[in-house]
């Protein structure tokens, strides 16, 4: 599958009015092939809607090079009616209704007016189509971006942050349309930074820090990659110290690990035999003892710097930036 | 670019502005009819309708200074211009099409708002058996209706291009207030004080020219030698400024 967003060593500085620039993009590398969901993390700042901008031709690189379907942006018309997008919250005419705004915005490049209905169903905003987007909660702007974006039946959908504002209902209801979208022989470009949302979703994912791209892959592999090789063993809590006194004594590295009654232990997964050895000899017996499996909420932290607290022993990933 | 523009100008049609401006003006008209058919003044007739157009030219060519920067200021106040690049990338294409539809309407919203003002005085001007209203001595329409129509017509033509102006302004500081602020300060103050400090200026200022143009006579040493040299300076001017709100466009992100 070809890639439909391509992005080379891009770079982005915004001049700052009292002097000085503040740097975006600073060379990012990123290719997004077609089809499925592709999840674009980072935390604030760290360049995602800038790449966005870039990639929609609304901010001008200041340097590298992205393409999207093959289109560099000074040729972008040639691909835009392929493409749907919601940059950051959906902007609208707030004095004409749901309906109207689409109705503009189809009639632009000649989309059929029996579409707007179809993609107001779709996000469930039929029944408040006719109402002024002023009056429309945050939750229903977002819906009718999604509708917007949707408008053109696109190959390449590319959503900034497209569940913002919406309540716990609403997101699952995002959440099921982006999965049915991917799997309809689209490919969705989802900017989010809710890390839960991104797992259940996504096929593959790249992590943003300080405007580079630090991993890429299917979650899987991510999630592998800035998972620490080790394993937790839950003992009663007054028994932890005599714990890691037994692990050390066979040589195992071990630590308390945030929650009382949990050990963190240093050895590979398969390994586990030793552990349940070494403190047995003791008379100690675990009540429970699996991998130490990292969520991505864990590698993301990992990777972009900000280890979560509960986790301070947890080790650097490779690459990870310092 | 035809649907783009069409696009456009529904956009222009359906925005509050514009239908309050058109409230208020059917207003307006309907109170100066019936006032005037109530109160007839003196020598009131179809000949005098050249002056009411004269007269009423400068506050419809303000009103589309204001339409005009407020078509494109509410784009970037909402924001909306950013969905509508995602539409139509093409920059100079989608603000050229914008600037077009505002122009157009202007020209032709004066019009039509020129031609419901004259059928609101027709009856007061054609009344009897009222002597005072040129009875027996109006002049043949062949004698009222030329410069009238000649005031409606470049009236209409200095609305577009107070439009375009106001449109190019409100995007070069991407803000409707920025555009009305500066057209506005500009011609109750700053022109005032260029016509009185500096000479060399006076033939080429805004307000002399317009009213040069619109009237269809020389102001003297106030604006240029003839109301056609003062069209094509305004013209220019509208240009000039469409090109420069074009250009920046074209340059600046849009964050």
């Amino acid at each position: 599958m070809a890639a439909v967003i391509e992005v080379r060593g891009l770079r982005k500085s915004y001049r700052r009015l009292r002097g000085g620039a503040t740097t975006a993009l600073d060379g990012l590398d990123l290719e997004v092939r077609g089809g499925g969901v592709f999840g674009f993390l980072g935390p604030n700042g760290s360049g995602k809607t800038t790449t966005i901008r870039c990639l929609l031709g609304l901010v001008r690189p200041s340097g590298g090079e992205c393409r999207l379907l093959g289109a560099p942006p000074d040729d972008l018309a040639a691909v835009i009616g392929r493409t749907g997008a919601i940059v950051e919250t959906p902007t609208f005419f707030p004095n004409f209704s749901g309906r109207r705004n689409l109705d503009l915005l189809a009639g632009i490049r000649g989309v059929p007016k029996g579409r707007v209905g179809e993609v107001l169903s779709r996000v469930g905003l039929s029944d408040r189509a006719g109402q002024r987007v002023r009056a429309y909660s945050l939750g229903m702007k977002q819906r009718l971006g999604i509708a917007a974006a949707l408008l053109k039946d696109p190959e390449l959908l590319i959503l900034d942050e497209p569940a913002n504002g919406l309540d716990p209902a609403g997101i699952r209801e995002v959440r099921e349309l982006i999965r049915a979208l991917g799997t309809e022989g689209r490919t969705v470009f989802l900017s989010s930074h809710l890390l839960g949302e991104i797992e259940q979703v996504c096929d593959r994912v790249a992590i943003l820090a300080l405007g580079r791209c630090i991993t890429t892959g299917t979650v899987d592999e991510v999630l592998r990659a800035g998972r620490a090789a080790g394993l937790v063993a839950r003992l009663p809590q007054d028994v932890v110290p005599a714990g890691l006194e037994a692990l050390a004594a066979a040589g195992i590295e071990a630590s308390s690990g945030g929650e009382p009654g949990v050990l963190r232990v240093r050895l590979d997964p398969s390994e586990g035999a030793r552990v349940t050895s070494a403190l047995a000899d003791r008379g100690l017996y675990v009540s429970e003892l699996r991998p130490d499996e990292a969520s991505l909420e864990d590698v993301f932290l990992q990777l972009t710097g900000g280890a979560p607290p509960a986790r301070p022993d947890v080790p650097p990933a490779p690459g990870a930036p310092t | 670019m035809i649907a783009l523009f069409a696009v456009e100008v529904r956009r222009l049609l359906a925005r509050r502005l514009v239908r309050l401006f058109g409230l208020l003006a059917g207003l307006g008209i309907l109170v100066a009819g019936v006032w005037v058919f109530a109160e007839t003044p003196a020598d009131f007739g179809l000949h005098t309708f050249r002056n009411v157009f004269a007269g009423t030219t400068a506050p419809i060519a303000l009103a589309a200074w204001v339409v005009g920067a407020s078509a494109v200021g509410a784009e970037w106040h909402t924001g909306s211009m950013t969905t509508t690049l995602t539409w139509e990338p093409r920059r100079v294409r989608l603000l050229v099409a914008k600037a077009a539809a505002v122009v157009l309407f202007a020209f032709v919203a004066t019009i039509v708002v020129q031609a419901v003002i004259g059928l609101a005085l027709v009856p007061a001007a054609v009344r009897e058996p009222d002597v005072r209203i040129c009875f027996g001595g109006c002049p043949p329409p062949s004698a009222w209706f030329p410069p009238a129509a000649g005031i409606v017509l470049r009236g209409a033509a200095l609305s577009a291009v107070l439009a375009a102006v106001g449109f190019s302004l409100a995007s070069i500081g991407r803000n409707t207030a920025a555009s009305v602020g500066v057209g506005f300060g500009y011609l109750l103050v700053v022109e005032g004080l260029l016509a009185a400090l500096v000479d060399w200026l006076r033939p080429v200022l805004l307000t002399p020219n317009a009213v040069a143009f619109v009237g269809g006579e020389p102001l003297g040493e106030m604006g240029l030698s003839s109301p056609g040299a003062a069209g094509v300076l305004l013209a220019a001017y509208a240009v000039g400024a469409l090109v420069a709100a074009v250009a920046l466009f074209r340059l600046r992100d849009v964050t």
